[in-house]
């Protein structure tokens, strides 16, 4: 079996149980209050141009994290040692996630232009003042998180 | 300026090949990374530099060349290869025991992704970039490579990159 499969598989079996430990309930918790999470707590957005990663975190970060695939493609949940969500991160995301979306073209220009050690903070009052950058392909980049996270089929697989 | 790793690949793809990790490099790496140290851990471990990617690359599982979309509309596929110059991608993982645990004993795999730059003249790979990832983009678009020293030009959707 895939190993992404049976990692998704975990996922997905975390949603569901009706008892889980801390780890899994932290974990669930966090997956669920994602989008009120990223603007109440002021996440950042990093984009990294030599690996070509967008990277979404917390603004506190555990040393010590995991990364589960949410997908088989690009997109993983950085989860720390205690169950906490502490961001998304797209690998290849101008070469693949934009090619497969698009309407993402605008946004993967504009963040090329800020890429690391800048980064965005993610407000709901935020004035960006690049076009590219503005607050609607935030959020709408933000939505396709969440909707890639709770809409994800069940793999056949597992 | 001295090397920070700086190897000869026994039993992998690029057998007989020079690898090369310039303090250049890292340094460039912990600029990028200084002000939130923890968005990529790996590039400030000790162990990870001088053990992790050895073995890598002496043994990796996947390589491919690195390829780049350069402009959307997607369905137009052009494809380049970054700056003129030719990368490749190695892929290898490993067994994550630290997290298998937590996961309630599931096998937990990790990929390391090394960027490196051939220089034909001198058999030697110039590392680029490295990172931890669970996954493998390139393995839904391109073959992965036989062999390092094979320059025949490869094709995806028809067109060569």
């Amino acid at each position: 079996m895939d190993i992404i499969s049976k990692i998704i598989k975990f996922i997905i079996n975390i949603m569901k149980t009706s008892n889980p430990n801390q780890f899994q309930k932290k974990l669930r918790d966090g997956v669920e209050k994602l989008c009120i999470s990223v603007f109440k707590e002021k996440w950042r957005m990093y984009y990294d141009l030599e690996m070509d990663v967008l990277h979404l975190t917390a603004p506190k970060l555990s040393e010590k994290f995991v990364l589960f695939p949410v997908n088989e493609k690009n997109m993983s949940i950085r989860v720390n040692y205690k169950g906490k969500l502490e961001g998304v991160v797209i690998d290849n995301f101008q070469s693949f996630f934009v090619a497969e979306n698009p309407e993402f073209f605008d946004f993967a220009e504009g963040i090329a232009k800020i890429a690391l050690p800048n980064y965005i903070e993610v407000k709901k009052d935020n004035k960006l003042s690049n076009n590219k950058l503005s607050n609607n392909n935030v959020r709408a980049l933000i939505y396709e998180f969440c909707k890639m996270m709770f809409l994800q089929p069940e793999p056949s697989i597992c | 300026m001295s090397h920070r790793l700086d190897f000869v690949i026994f039993n992998g793809i690029a057998k007989d090949w020079r690898v090369v990790l310039t303090n250049e490099t890292l340094e460039r790496h912990r600029i990028k990374y200084t002000y939130q140290p923890y968005v990529g851990p790996e590039y400030f471990d000790e162990n990870f530099i001088d053990n992790d990617i050895e073995k890598a690359l002496n043994n990796p599982k996947f390589v491919f060349q690195n390829i780049r979309i350069a402009k959307p509309p997607a369905d137009r596929k052009l494809l380049e290869i970054r700056e003129g110059r030719e990368w490749v991608v190695f892929y290898s993982e490993f067994l994550n025991e630290e997290v298998k645990n937590i996961i309630d004993g599931a096998c937990y795999v990790e990929n390391i992704k090394i960027v490196v730059i051939r220089d034909f003249a001198n058999k030697v790979l110039h590392i680029q970039s490295f990172h931890k990832t669970p996954h493998i983009a390139e393995k839904e678009y391109i073959e992965s490579t036989k062999d390092i020293n094979d320059t025949t030009y490869r094709t995806i959707n028809g067109y060569h990159f």
